[in-house]
């Protein structure tokens, strides 16, 4: 069911290691070890080059497209412990660097677009810093959580703004507002989730059932279903599905063990479908059906380069 | 993984040679590039690629070029081709064969010259016989020295003359000149061939091998059994050098393999775990490299590398990298590493004369000295060799000798003062005992361990960061949480047992208490001495708010190694406690970037999937053929970067993550890839589907996984004047996207629509019965829970209340109004402003009584909601339709959803309408946020308002207040403006569109004769 749309020749020199589509689904952003980020125009099958982002001085491990609605902006965080903000205005350019992390930065999330111009990002220095864009002066401000996770952030994301009322109350008088949450995941083993407390992030939670590295953590996007989910992935081979009704407890789930180590979790749109990759160079697609349980919708397992050139993956 | 970027500031490329030997003389101004078709020259000072060739007629290959290290001699270079070797004169801008050594009888692997003697060459072979010739007579060789095996590398000491090692195989042969029958040591360094010999300049009896195995090892050829430094790679090495500066190590790997690592890696000695940089630029392996000075007075070397790409690179040593290897160009008393200069080309001979004095022997004098030097230093070797029973110390090259008893251990106290020093952490005494300056930089930089650029930030952290292979010492427990360590630190046969309590603050100027526990074998008197030492250590780091467990650590293992030695003799112990106060400069580079710090770094995703778009799943991944580097035998990926050297051993750069999974068919498409780039060797049609399949990014539509459908979104309506025919309507476009599902509920939600105005008398509302509101919501519960969320909140949508923004309710209601008050006698509400009496709340703009009343009017008719600020929409809602449920839920169904679920509802339909904005359906977006409950939001922009032009009254609607005539008269044709109009914004005169329109076609200045350029100062307001 699932049908090859594009195959984008991304002509990266080494390896890459992110690749994301923006909101629309128009514009791919890839980046690899080469140091350079690249966007391409995605259309009915056909792809152009349409900008070679050089300003890295290590592989870049993660891009992120913003919300539309604050122009096309994108960032990239990499090795050389830098992270930048690029935009797009007639042509791309550096609107922002940040270099205040000691080691690599590993992770960088866009926060949703309801609480305005806002990205987290986790470095290997153990530290994750939120960068607030101030819309009237167009200025960055940086707030960090240091130690963050003891010798590294290997994730962030952040939980969707249409968290639902939990009380589930019409009595209470009005709406809660929007609380920002994150969650994120490190080398020791945990996933923690924070929650801004003034000007200052709190750590909400310590979810701890990994025995390894804790590689990628994903907040599901939210439909408005008064529940809260999370996929963590780690270097134990294991993918984890937290759920939770308040934000306060939540259940682990083990999704199931891996061959090789998980390093990517990624939720569909209405976060109901969960795609999880691993240094197998497998891609697996699971869904939680009606009894609860997560099942796997793909089938059997395929390697990735099978799946070039129009072939399509029975489901 | 170490910097990526290079400091490389020169290339040259010198495609036609095909020199596979390079050279640098003396002086640092030449190199010489052999091939074997051409011999060329290169003046480095100049800028120009200009190079002196020279034909070759040979049908061998050149083996190894060396130019004659001495200044007096520095004109010649010997080069070994086949079984002989040649020694060339640069002359007068020409080079000439001088001599041509014939005496091998096979292939001669490599030549060196004397360090001092500048007519003395050693070559070898794989013959067996290593030669050593003098210029003076060039018929026959002046020495052979017969192995057993045959030869890949010779190489004479740096510091002593009569010292030669030469390689065979996995094994290393010490020869001492004066003794040619046999070696004087026989060292089983390595297990697969050594490639690459050199001695340490530094240290006498100091050398190091590097390996087809994989490692470089540096011995101490004083105690030969155990390599003093192990240093592994994930490949051959093919050379490894020490630097001239500090005390740092370069290696390469061996040129035979293509396997894409074409990068130089530093080494700090003192730090085996990782390089300390990578030299990034090659695009092919290594062949040679060289240092220079790059003038008399700059600090900086420069780091010249030929590899097989046929470029030729310079790389700037900036003083970091030197810092990097523990090289403190500034510090006086770094002294000796100036010696290491000695056989180091140099740009200026003057200046290289005085340090070469300073240290060395001035080239007259040399002989002389160094003989008698030497003699005492070999015998004094020799003597250590043949009585291996007993242990015997060194001489200092001061020539004040100094012998002690060693008879507490079997280490060795070498020549010079190297021996012990190359034990890091037990250096010191010895160094400074036996070679005074040079010991205690010697002592020092190698004293604390290369470690953290960032600062551990918790004590937890520095538990988990500390390097346990701390010679000596054994960690007990570690309780980050009650703050407190102990430690077993034993040397010299005592025993001490520490325990460190860390305060809460450390360490921030809070340096911890160490207290020496049961099992410490200290007298008090060294107690209280040792404690002296660790407080002075942490206090000076933790004034700088560091840690300070490791240096206290290292420091406790040498002042107890001091200790011992040191209870004959106290006045040892003032020197050391001097040196100890000098601050350490190691952690001044701690800005630089440095490779340990990969084993925190994960492993990069080679593969990866992500739901993005609209649906979209982007895939990117390793290609097929692509498998796990052979050498990794590890189930699983590794899970930090430093994995890609052998276990616990970081390393190098990053193009070796895709030498974790390419082999090498893989790699030398890359290799080619890059040279596509430099368009040199025409492979563009062989690589190209390579490099496809390895870079490419997979899009997936995955929205057949979703239950959201495109077209439905596109083609679905919504109708809340008459939700049967919607659900119907809908029910049919569901069926032409073959959705029997929906079909379905759109039927149902039909028939829950339409039932209750065909049974109206029903004592149950409609709303109560089964079929009417739990119907509804449990099938919109349901359509949530399976995620089709566009089912859900279109069914929401069509039962929800039209609720309008009070804004369009103002609106409608002032309408509604101002047509009742056209009926009405003119003047009568606004003649009393404020008497009304529904009069309940303040006007809010006196200057707009005429509206009071039709705002009062709304207000009162539409709930006292506005009076009641502190409340939100959603209970606005419920108190407003509490009231009138009745009135109105049989016209509107109304009354079909559970109001306390609303903001629910609301939820579903801001998710679906976020899907219809990622698709582009911007109508439909727009109509299913119409039925948000909150309103949209307020607008923000520019507020357009008229002035009437008779009564001057200003008002933000179309007509005058007062005299209700329209404001706006069209400036072209002087009628009322009713319908679209459009007006300058600058000058403020416009009218009908139609007519502005017609009008601006042809003209850009305004119709009334303003002078105002409307069009231009219009767009010019609008973007600024």
């Amino acid at each position: 069911m699932v049908s090859l749309l594009n195959t984008v020749d991304t002509g990266h020199e080494d390896m890459i290691h992110d690749a994301e589509m923006d909101y629309y689904g128009l514009r791919l952003a890839t980046c690899s070890s080469d140091n350079s980020v690249k966007i391409f125009d995605v259309k009915n099958g056909t792809q152009t080059l349409s900008a070679d982002l050089k300003g890295h001085y290590g592989p870049v491990w993660q891009v992120a497209w913003s919300h539309p609605k604050f122009g096309n902006l994108l960032a990239s965080c990499s090795y050389d412990r830098k992270v930048i903000i690029w935009k797009e205005s007639g042509e791309w350019s550096k609107v922002y660097e940040y270099s205040s992390h000691d080691s690599s930065v590993n992770s960088v999330a866009w926060a949703p677009h309801e609480f305005g111009l806002i990205l987290a990002c986790g470095s290997s220095d153990g530290s994750v810093s939120i960068l607030y864009n101030s819309p009237e002066s167009g200025t960055w401000e940086a707030r960090k959580i240091p130690g963050a996770h003891t010798i590294g952030c290997n994730a962030v994301s952040w939980c969707p703004a249409a968290t639902p009322n939990p009380a589930f109350d019409s009595t209470m008088k009005d709406r809660q507002p929007l609380v920002k949450r994150l969650v994120t995941g490190g080398c020791d083993n945990l996933v923690k989730i924070w929650k801004e407390d003034g000007d200052r992030w709190v750590e909400e939670k310590k979810l701890e059932v990994h025995s390894d590295w804790v590689r990628d953590v994903a907040w599901a996007p939210s439909i408005g279903l008064p529940r809260s989910t999370i996929a963590s992935c780690s270097q134990d081979r294991r993918v984890v599905i937290w759920t939770s009704e308040d934000n306060i407890t939540w259940t682990p789930y083990t999704l199931h063990t891996f061959d090789d180590v998980v390093w990517n979790v990624s939720w569909s749109l209405t976060g109901n479908i969960l795609a999880v990759s691993g240094g197998d160079n497998n891609v697996s697609l699971w869904r939680e059906n009606n009894e609860g349980q997560w099942i796997r919708i793909d089938g059997k397992s395929k390697e990735q380069g099978q799946l070039t050139g129009g072939e399509q993956r029975e489901m | 993984m170490a910097t990526r970027w290079s400091s490389e500031y020169i290339v040259a490329e010198h495609r036609d040679l095909q020199a596979n030997a390079m050279a640098v003389d003396y002086t640092g101004n030449y190199v010489l590039l052999a091939g074997r078709r051409y011999l060329a020259i290169k003046n480095l000072s100049e800028q120009s690629d200009r190079l002196h060739k020279v034909a070759r007629q040979s049908k061998y290959e050149v083996g190894a070029a060396e130019w004659n290290p001495n200044p007096s001699h520095k004109e010649l270079c010997a080069l070994s081709s086949n079984q002989r070797v040649e020694v060339l004169c640069w002359h007068n801008g020409d080079l000439e064969q001088r001599h041509s050594l014939k005496s091998h009888t096979r292939v001669v692997s490599d030549v060196n010259w004397h360090r001092f003697d500048p007519n003395l060459l050693a070559s070898c072979s794989i013959d067996t016989f290593i030669h050593v010739w003098d210029m003076r007579d060039t018929r026959r060789p002046a020495q052979s020295l017969s192995a057993v095996a045959g030869s890949t590398q010779v190489r004479w000491n740096r510091l002593s003359s009569f010292l030669l090692a030469t390689a065979h195989d996995g094994d290393i042969k010490l020869w001492d000149q004066r003794k040619g029958t046999a070696p004087v040591v026989y060292i089983s360094a390595h297990l697969a061939k050594i490639h690459g010999l050199d001695w340490s300049p530094l240290h006498e009896d100091q050398l190091a091998t590097s390996s087809q195995d994989g490692t470089v090892k540096l011995f101490d050829i004083t105690n030969p059994r155990k390599a003093e430094g192990l240093f592994t790679t994930t490949l051959p090495v093919w050379r490894a050098r020490y630097t001239p500066f500090g005390e740092g190590l370069v290696t390469v790997v061996v040129p035979q393999l293509r396997r894409g690592e074409n990068s130089l890696l530093l080494w700090n000695i003192n730090n085996p775990s990782a390089p300390v940089h990578t030299f990034v630029g090659h695009t092919d392996v290594v062949l040679e490299f060289e240092w220079r000075r790059v003038n008399q007075d700059s600090s900086d070397f420069e780091l010249i590398t030929w590899s097989r790409d046929q470029s030729l690179r310079i790389w700037r040593i900036e003083p970091f990298l030197q810092k990097l290897c523990g090289h403190e160009p500034d510090m006086d008393h770094v002294l000796d590493s100036q010696d290491l200069i000695d056989d180091l080309p140099l740009s200026n001979h003057d200046a290289s004369h005085n340090d070469y004095q300073r240290h060395r022997y001035n080239e007259n004098s040399m002989a002389h000295n160094l003989q008698q030097l030497t003699l005492d230093n070999a015998s004094v070797l020799s003597e250590m060799l043949s009585a291996s029973g007993r242990n015997s110390l060194s001489l200092s090259l001061d020539g004040a000798s100094e012998t002690t008893d060693d008879s507490q251990g079997g280490s060795v106290l070498g020549v010079g003062g190297g021996g012990g020093g190359r034990g890091g952490s037990s250096s010191m005494s010895n160094g400074s005992a036996t070679r005074g300056g040079s010991g205690d930089s010697g002592g020092e930089e190698r004293m604390p361990s290369v470690r953290s650029p960032t600062q551990p930030k918790t004590l937890q952290q520095e538990f988990a960061h500390i390097n346990l292979n701390v010679t000596n010492v054994d960690i007990d427990t570690m309780d980050p949480v009650g703050r407190v360590c102990t430690v077993t630190v034993s040397a010299n046969g005592h025993v001490a047992v520490l325990q460190i309590t860390f305060p809460a603050n450390y360490p921030y100027n809070n340096a911890p208490s160490f207290q020496f526990i049961q099992g410490t074998s200290l007298n008090p008197a060294s107690k209280s001495k040792l404690q002296k030492v660790l407080k002075h250590t942490a206090q000076q780091r933790v004034r700088k708010s560091r840690v300070c467990l490791e240096a206290c650590l290292r420091q406790l293992v040498s002042s107890l190694q001091q200790l011992s030695l040191s209870e004959d003799n106290e006045s040892k112990t003032a020197t050391f406690l001097r040196m100890q106060s000098q601050p350490t400069p190691y952690m001044d580079a701690s800005n630089m970037y440095r490779s340990f710090q990969d084993t925190n770094v994960p492993f990069p995703r080679t593969s990866g999937a992500k739901f993005s778009g609209a649906g979209a799943l982007v895939c990117f991944g390793r290609a097929p053929m692509t498998k796990r580097f052979p050498l990794h035998t590890e189930m699983w990926t590794p899970r930090s970067l430093s994995a890609l050297g052998p276990p616990g051993t970081p390393t190098q750069a990053f193009t070796s993550v895709s030498s974790f999974y390419y082999q090498e068919r893989a790699q030398a498409s890359r290799v080619r890839s890059r040279a596509l780039h430099t368009s040199s060797r025409g492979l563009v049609g062989r690589m190209t589907p390579t490099r496809t399949t390895r870079a490419a990014v997979l899009i997936y539509d995955a929205s057949p996984l979703f239950l959201l459908h495109r077209e439905l979104g596109e083609k679905y309506i919504i109708n809340c004047h008459d939700v049967v025919a919607m659900c119907q309507r809908n029910a049919a476009v569901a069926a032409s996207v073959n959705r029997r599902d929906l079909v379905q509920a759109w039927t149902t939600a039909a028939l829950a629509a339409s039932n209750p105005e065909q049974d109206p008398d029903d004592g149950v509302p409609w709303t109560h019965h089964p079929f009417g509101r739990s119907l509804i919501e449990s099938m919109i519960a349901h359509f949530a829970n399976q995620s089709d969320i566009q089912t859900a909140a279109m069914l929401c949508c069509a039962f929800s209340p039209r609720t309008d923004s009070p804004d369009v309710n103002r609106f409608k209601s002032s309408l509604c109004k101002s047509v009742n008050l056209s009926r009405l006698p003119s003047g009568k509400w606004w003649s009393k402003p404020g008497g009304s009496p529904y009069h309940t709340i303040h006007p809010q703009d006196t200057s707009l009584e005429g509206w009071n009343y039709p705002l009062l009017k709304q207000n009162r008719s539409n709930s006292w909601s506005d009076s009641l600020e502190g409340l939100k929409v959603n209970e606005i809602k419920e108190v407003g339709f509490g009231d009138t449920l009745d009135i109105f839920s049989s016209v509107n169904e109304k009354g079909m959803l559970d109001e306390k679920k609303t903001w629910l509802y609301d939820e579903y339909k801001r998710a679906y309408a976020d899907i219809l904005h990622r698709w582009g359906l911007l109508d439909a977006r727009a109509q299913v946020m119409k039925y948000m409950s909150t309103g949209l939001e307020v607008h923000h922009g520019v507020e357009f308002r008229s002035e009437c032009q008779k009564c001057a009254v200003v008002s933000s609607t179309a007509s005058c207040p007062l005299c209700k005539r329209i404001s706006l008269q069209c400036v072209i044709c002087h009628i009322s403006v009713r319908g679209p109009s459009n007006v300058c914004l600058v000058c403020g005169h416009g009218g009908h569109l139609l007519h502005m329109q017609a009008w601006f076609r042809k003209e850009t200045r305004c119709p009334t004769g303003c002078g105002c350029s409307c069009l231009i100062e219009s767009s010019s307001i609008i973007e600024p």
